[in-house]
């Protein structure tokens, strides 16, 4: 077998190895060099490598080597096996370069951090290049003529095309839930994928052999049975790893999408308490150490790394507390699911009409918890505070349609929010998502999630960020239910700069839909009356308050330095002109700057082409 | 021990089928196998190799049978195609590397004298030699890993008189060593005649004649007679007839001719072609 090695590597230096060399060459210096760090065209040159490789096929053919191979002392399994040592190394330098692709450049990122996601994208590449090679193969060894190359053409691109796509759903994190609590807590996937794809390929490799013996009964057989015998060994390690993730529900749960049942289940036992004990009576007014020991006694004892939030066993529920600090007191308190990053779904109006007439105004808030156990729902978000002297809890629900493709801000979400003041149902409603350019609906439109910003405002604008790091203003955001910078409806992202110099956050930018205005119709007097609510000098505590109190949320918070190195908050608000009809001129901005923790300046900008 | 035993050889493919081939070469003797294009010699030689795989029969290389599990028995079989199969872009000095780690013998000092020989550039490429001299490396690839038995599909085809004179003469050198043995097809008789110790004849998949040279060439003579006296001769033992205004050639079994007839040697090549056509 050593001849037949050295017959491919000889082959390969006179015909392929200068250009395997430039395109190696290539990719390293766009790696290094390119700003925007793209490197799909190094990784469809590769593609081109792979087909040089299969080239060498018909080379053999076209000089008459593969007849006189088989008049040398070698066996069937020592030719098919030369091949595939040869071959499978090269043809995976298409997989090295995806993955190299993959991971180098989000770890020269300055914001490079581990995603579940990130190593099993080269997983991902790795068993589709595997498969790919474990077909193509045996089809350029056996297939004469050009039609060799026509089919390896087809899982060629094929496996592009499945990996590319199948590894963009993991490395953006618009994976499903449950895929990403397999890929954290499954670690052992990786070997067990790496595995397969190898037991894919023995069972090629195997299976060639028996092919190339012919007519050999006996040598054919004996290959063709460790073939079958490697082929059930894989399909056993398969069929197991399904049983595994079935059994241990960490397969999607079909009524709540993409997130995995075992998940489900924990998050349902691990609400219950929070409604039986901190939803039985007010929080409002207790000391921060009185709810943290409530919280500890029913589960909810790990604190998120920035202090602001208590994470339940499974960390997949947080509720954050907010001390008033002048009393010392809490002040909000909010509960929020990370089921509420993947929506309830399924369903179409009528049915989410439904499970809100299970909650009616008069029921007693113990009522309401019993119905919703009953329902088998979970809140996204339970909100607590006292609103004009009245405690008030709103349990948020989102559904999505059965029309629902998993974009955020799609008009196939539904939300259904119960208001419950004093104990007692006050009010159910039912809103939808819908796309920024639509008509006004309410007082505000859900591009922007309120509730979402007004947890911002509460919890996250009331000291200074830029004298922690970036990963501690990361976890601070998290705590606040923003997963990987995006708020729960994903209509909302931050953005953490962070400064190099001095190795703490340079500036964040949280905004809603860019662009999106509030759609709220006023006319310019209206506006300009607005203003007059924050005046100069007001403490920033007050201005947010106001913002509650005047029922206004801004879309874009950016927290920086001004010219003289001053802490700067800047608010934005904008509003709709009455003669508002849908484009981006005529609306009303705000901008409130506020130094150091009180309002400075408050600039309006109208842009009105009919002025 | 007969270096070679085919016993019922059979391939079939749609327009063409070798049917039943019987034959055994002994131990240091060299069989020609000699047909016209198209016979079934390459087919008949690529079984034997195991390049192509037989329908029913039985083949023996040193008595053990031809199969899969039997590579380590082409360690002793020198092969040269009629297409020599080496990589284009190899070189002769590629070859004897490839050939070094797969020939447990291999002669690498034997197989560079012999392309002293044949006068082959070593550095020259494989696809930039002419076809006499790609034939020439193939020989000297068979010739260097002291093979025992040398399997030739058309050697010197390509090759000018010169150097097949020479190629000839180291085939025969090459049985000198009485375990040594080589089967050779050609359509160059004459090359055959020279060299040979057995002769097979096959004509569309049959093999009409396998016996040997000498026996062949005593068993047969030509003679030239009037009409009227070719009729005495019984018609079973006449192979083939030539008529012409002057006169009769006929080749026919020595056997059945009496000492009246002028009798002459008959060649190889005659007697193929009388074979051939009678058959036709």
């Amino acid at each position: 077998m050593k001849g037949l090695l050295l017959k491919e590597f000889y082959q390969w230096l006179k015909t392929r190895a200068v250009f395997t060399a430039v395109y190696v060459i290539l990719f390293i210096f766009s790696m290094f060099t390119s700003e925007d760090r793209v490197f799909t065209l190094p990784v469809y040159l590769f593609g081109v490598v792979f087909g040089l490789a299969l080239s060498s096929f018909m080379l053999d053919e076209k000089s008459g080597w593969n007849e006189y191979s088989r008049t040398l002392p070698c066996s069937p399994f020592q030719r098919v096996t030369a091949k595939y040592i040869f071959f499978v190394p090269e043809l995976m330098l298409v997989c090295f370069a995806e993955i190299a692709s993959a991971i180098i450049p989000q770890k020269l990122s300055e914001d490079f951090y581990i995603q579940p996601g990130l190593y099993s994208e080269a997983l991902v590449y790795f068993a589709a290049w595997m498969i790919c090679i474990s077909i193509t193969l045996p089809l350029c060894i056996f297939i004469k003529g050009n039609k060799k190359y026509a089919l390896a053409c087809i899982p060629l691109l094929l496996t592009f095309v499945v990996s590319t796509s199948a590894a963009s759903k993991l490395r953006y994190s618009v994976m499903p839930e449950w895929l990403g609590e397999i890929l954290t807590e499954k670690t052992w996937l990786y070997p067990v994928v790496i595995l397969i794809s190898v037991g894919i390929l023995v069972v090629s490799w195997l299976t060639s052999v028996a092919i190339e013996a012919g007519k050999d009964k006996a040598y054919r057989n004996k290959y063709s049975i460790r073939a079958a015998v490697a082929g059930i060994a894989t399909l056993a390690v398969f069929a197991t790893s399904i049983f595994n993730f079935y059994s241990s529900g960490c397969l999607p749960d079909p009524t709540f999408g993409e997130v995995s049942r075992a998940t489900v289940e924990k998050i349902k036992a691990e609400a219950n308490p929070y409604y039986d004990f901190m939803c039985s009576e007010s929080n409002m007014g207790k000391t921060h150490e009185e709810c943290v020991a409530v919280l500890k006694s029913i589960g909810y004892s790990n604190q998120s790394e920035s202090n602001r939030g208590f994470l339940s066993d499974s960390e997949k529920i947080i509720v954050s507390l907010t001390v008033d600090k002048e009393t010392n007191l809490i002040k909000h308190v909010s509960f929020s699911s990370k089921i509420n990053t993947k929506l309830i779904k399924g369903g179409v109006d009528s049915d989410f009409e439904e499970i809100a007439e299970n909650f009616t105004a008069g029921m007693t808030e113990k009522e309401l918890h019993a119905k919703i156990k009953e329902l088998e729902l979970i809140p996204s978000t339970i909100s607590e505070k006292i609103s004009k002297g009245k405690l008030q809890r709103t349990y948020y629900f989102k559904f999505a349609t059965d029309n629902f493709t998993g974009a955020s801000l799609s008009s196939d979400i539904r939300s259904v929010s119960v208001k419950v003041i004093n104990n007692v149902i006050d009010k159910v409603e039912i809103t939808h998502y819908k796309d920024g350019s639509s008509s006004v609906l309410s007082d505000f439109d859900t591009v922007l999630a309120p509730e979402e910003m007004r947890i911002i405002l509460d919890n996250f604008c009331s000291e200074n960020h830029l004298e922690k790091t970036t990963e501690d203003n990361k976890n601070e955001l998290e705590a606040l239910g923003f997963m990987n910078l995006r708020s729960a409806s994903g209509s909302i992202n931050a953005n953490v700069v962070h400064d190099e110099e001095t190795g703490l956050t340079d500036y964040i930018y949280i905004s809603g839909k860019v662009g999106e205005p509030i759609i709220k119709n006023a006319t310019k007097e209206e506006l300009e009356a607005l203003c007059d609510n924050f005046p100069d000098d007001m403490s920033e505590e007050d201005l947010i308050l106001k913002f509650h109190e005047l029922g206004v949320v801004p879309h874009e918070i950016l927290e920086s330095r001004n010219y003289e190195k001053k802490h700067k908050r800047n608010y934005e608000i904008t509003y709709l002109l009455e003669n508002y009809d849908g484009g981006d001129d005529k609306y009303y901005e705000i901008n409130i700057d506020v130094i150091e923790g009180k309002v400075f300046d408050v600039r309006t900008y109208i842009e009105d082409s009919a002025d | 021990m007969n270096a070679i035993e085919i016993k019922n050889l059979c391939k079939k493919y749609r327009r063409f089928s070798l049917d039943s081939i019987s034959l055994e070469l002994p131990s240091g003797c060299i069989m020609g196998l000699i047909g016209e294009n198209g016979a079934g010699k390459s087919t008949t030689i690529r079984l034997i190799l195991d390049i192509i795989k037989k329908d029913s029969g039985s083949i023996k290389l040193f008595g053990k049978e031809v199969s899969a599990s039997s590579a380590k028995l082409r360690d002793d079989v020198g092969v040269v195609l009629d297409e020599p199969g080496f990589p284009e872009v190899f070189n002769a000095k590629n070859i004897n590397k490839v050939m070094k780690y797969t020939y447990s013998n291999w002669d690498e000092e034997r197989f560079f004298s012999l392309l002293t020989r044949f006068d082959v550039d070593e550095k020259k490429k494989f696809k930039a030699l002419s076809k006499g001299m790609k034939m020439k490396v193939s020989i000297a690839v068979a010739l260097s890993h002291k093979a025992k038995l040398l399997i030739l599909d058309e050697p010197t085809s390509g090759l000018d008189p010169v150097i097949r004179d020479e190629i000839v003469d180291i085939f025969y050198e090459f049985t000198r060593d009485p375990s040594n043995s080589i089967l050779i097809s050609s359509h160059i008789v004459s090359d055959l005649e020279k060299l040979c110790d057995y002769i097979a004849f096959i004509h569309k998949g049959k093999l009409l004649i396998c016996d040997e040279k000498d026996r062949l060439l005593e068993k047969y003579c030509i003679i030239r007679c009037s009409a009227e006296d070719i009729g005495k001769i019984n018609s079973d033992a006449i192979k083939s007839k030539k008529e012409s205004p002057y006169g009769v050639e006929a080749i026919v079994e020595r056997d059945a001719v009496t000492i009246d007839f002028e009798i002459n040697p008959v060649g190889i090549e005659e007697l193929f072609v009388s074979v051939i056509k009678g058959e036709k």
